[in-house]
């Protein structure tokens, strides 16, 4: 009489505990998909702590009018073509929805569009879509190790709880003690030759190992089709830096109190004062019509002198016209009136 | 003590899977409560699964303020833009809170070219890299067509885990036939990058 037995019959259990645990945590994450729901797979940690990698999440439809802040919404990422979105609701804005990675610390930059709403996060399911996550990453070592300790799992929790040899009704004498860790295939083998035996118990055991293969091909097609049900929801990461800039053009202003002077030498001086951005050139405009002299950026006076050969008490208006550019142009809304009056070579010309 | 019989295991074995089942129930109603009711959510970024993290070299001043634009004017600037997160990501230069007044983005060009060197508001050292994307079109396309990640404009992509600097040369230059009916308009804008985690 050993503890052995006992430690066996522990293991046993508790790995057929940890087979029962996660086939049911399977179920959660697959049946609801014959509800038509969604189920994901959660690739990045954007919604830490409340969803890590690896988990399941299974979402199911909503109306648009249902959304609230708060929820944690499943739908197309605006930002990658054939990626979802798993964040939460912060805000609704008519038809854009704007969204919030838990872990980011701003909320994603392009809205989710109301259209592009595939559900609303019902049921987590944690750390059962791992494999999934090793395998998108390429993380193959771990992936191993995580097949190897299910191998362990499986093997233990399909090896009978109690060995005949334990029993107290005597079984027929066997061969050296088995170790509990023999290989599943070669244990496999031995159930198949002790089936073809024709007593009663052994067809009894016989049915039995069929009930559990069936149950293994059941329980294998489960874990299987979550690959194929959960496509990934990549909730991304993200950050945002801006700087800001401003352009303005510049604007030709007009040329400002006017002022018309007469000089003892019978010229008119005309002055105006000019705030604005250092233009090109200013134009003396008479009349309206074409420029009678063109001026340097810094001019602010003119003089106006007689020309022409014979005009008696002509009175013109005398505008300044700003030329930023030779299309960017301004001229002053105020004017002066001048009169002049010439005979050949004698003239003057006076303020009106 | 006695040696367990069959009758001991297939006990054990029926009081396990229930007790698995409900437990699963468990474990499966928690998480969603805890995932899915409402809660503030937290502002910091630093879980363990990884980050993006990105900066520039002009984050409170401006990269352009730019006055008294006539049609010839032109200037450029040069922002170094810098990712430190652990994961690797994209990033995506674009528009944000971008206005316009009188259509004077139409006559204004942009071209934005990335590198390394320069930044701190200068040029000086700037070096472009020969065979990445260059963005060439009027202000007014880039504020209508690069507004968000998904249309933004650029090709990098940082390996992450260390500090990785990148230089934007962004130049522009003000038509040469601008009407004179944009004189006065404006455009304000935010250059803004992205970074997303692949």
């Amino acid at each position: 009489m050993s503890l052995c037995p006992w430690v066996r019959l522990c293991a046993v259990t508790l790995a057929r505990g940890i087979v029962a645990l996660v086939l049911s945590m399977t179920f959660w994450a697959i049946a609801p998909i014959a509800l038509g729901w969604t189920t994901t797979t959660v690739m990045t940690g954007s919604m830490e702590p409340a969803i890590a990698p690896g988990d399941l999440v299974v979402s199911r439809p909503i109306e648009i009018e249902d959304v609230r802040p708060g929820m944690v919404l499943l739908g197309h990422d605006p930002d990658h073509h054939e990626r979802l979105r798993l964040h939460r609701v912060v805000r609704q804005t008519g038809r854009a929805i704007a969204t919030k990675g838990d872990a980011n610390p701003h909320a994603d930059s392009s809205p989710m569009d109301t259209a592009a709403v595939l559900g609303v996060g019902y049921l987590r399911v944690p750390s059962i879509g791992a494999p999934i996550l090793l395998v998108a990453e390429g993380k193959w070592g771990l992936l191993g190790l995580f097949a190897l300790g299910a191998a362990v799992v499986v093997s233990l929790a399909t090896a009978p709880a109690v060995r005949r040899d334990d029993q107290e009704t005597q079984p027929p004498p066997r061969g050296p003690r088995e170790s509990s860790t023999r290989g599943l295939g070669e244990r496999l083998l031995r159930r198949r030759s002790s089936a073809r035996t024709d007593s009663p118990t052994s067809a009894l055991t016989a049915s039995i190992r069929r009930r559990k293969q069936v149950a293994a091909v059941a329980a294998c097609a489960l874990i299987a089709s979550v690959p194929n049900a959960a496509p990934a929801g990549a909730a991304v990461f993200t950050s945002v830096s801006r700087t800001g800039s401003t352009f303005v053009a510049g604007t030709a202003q007009a040329a400002d109190s006017l002022t018309c002077r007469n000089n003892p030498d019978g010229t008119a001086s005309l002055t105006w004062t000019y705030t604005g951005d250092r233009p090109r050139d200013f134009d003396v405009l008479v009349d309206g019509r074409g420029s009678l002299a063109r001026l340097g950026p810094d001019a602010r006076e003119f003089v106006l002198r007689p020309s022409g050969f014979v005009s008696l008490g002509r009175t013109s208006i005398v505008r300044i016209r700003t030329n930023l550019t030779r299309e960017w142009t301004a001229t002053s809304s105020s004017s002066v009136s001048v009169t002049s009056a010439n005979f050949f070579w004698v003239g003057v010309v006076r303020c009106a | 003590m006695r040696t367990p019989n069959r009758k001991i295991a297939r006990l054990a074995t029926l009081a396990t899977i229930p007790l698995a089942l409900v437990g699963s129930g468990f474990l499966v109603s928690t998480a969603s409560y805890s995932a899915f009711s409402a809660t503030t959510s937290n502002a910091s970024n630093n879980w363990t699964a990884g980050t993006v993290a990105l900066t520039n070299d002009l984050p409170n001043s401006a990269a352009f303020i730019a006055e008294n634009l006539k049609p010839g004017s032109s200037g450029d600037n040069c922002i170094v833009v810098t990712s430190s997160g652990s994961l690797p990501s994209a990033v995506k230069l674009y528009a944000t809170t971008a206005t316009q007044t009188k259509a004077l983005g139409s006559w204004i060009n942009v071209h934005i070219t990335q590198g390394s060197g320069g930044g701190n508001g200068t040029c000086n050292g700037f070096t472009a890299l020969s065979n990445a994307a260059s963005y060439n079109s009027t202000l007014d396309a880039f504020i209508n067509g690069s507004t968000n990640f998904a249309n933004g404009f650029g090709d990098w992509t940082t390996v992450g885990g260390n500090s990785e600097p990148r230089t934007y040369r962004i130049s522009y230059d003000v038509a040469g036939n601008a009407p004179s009916s944009v004189m006065g308009g404006s455009v304000k804008l935010n250059f803004t990058w992205e970074a997303q985690n692949q």
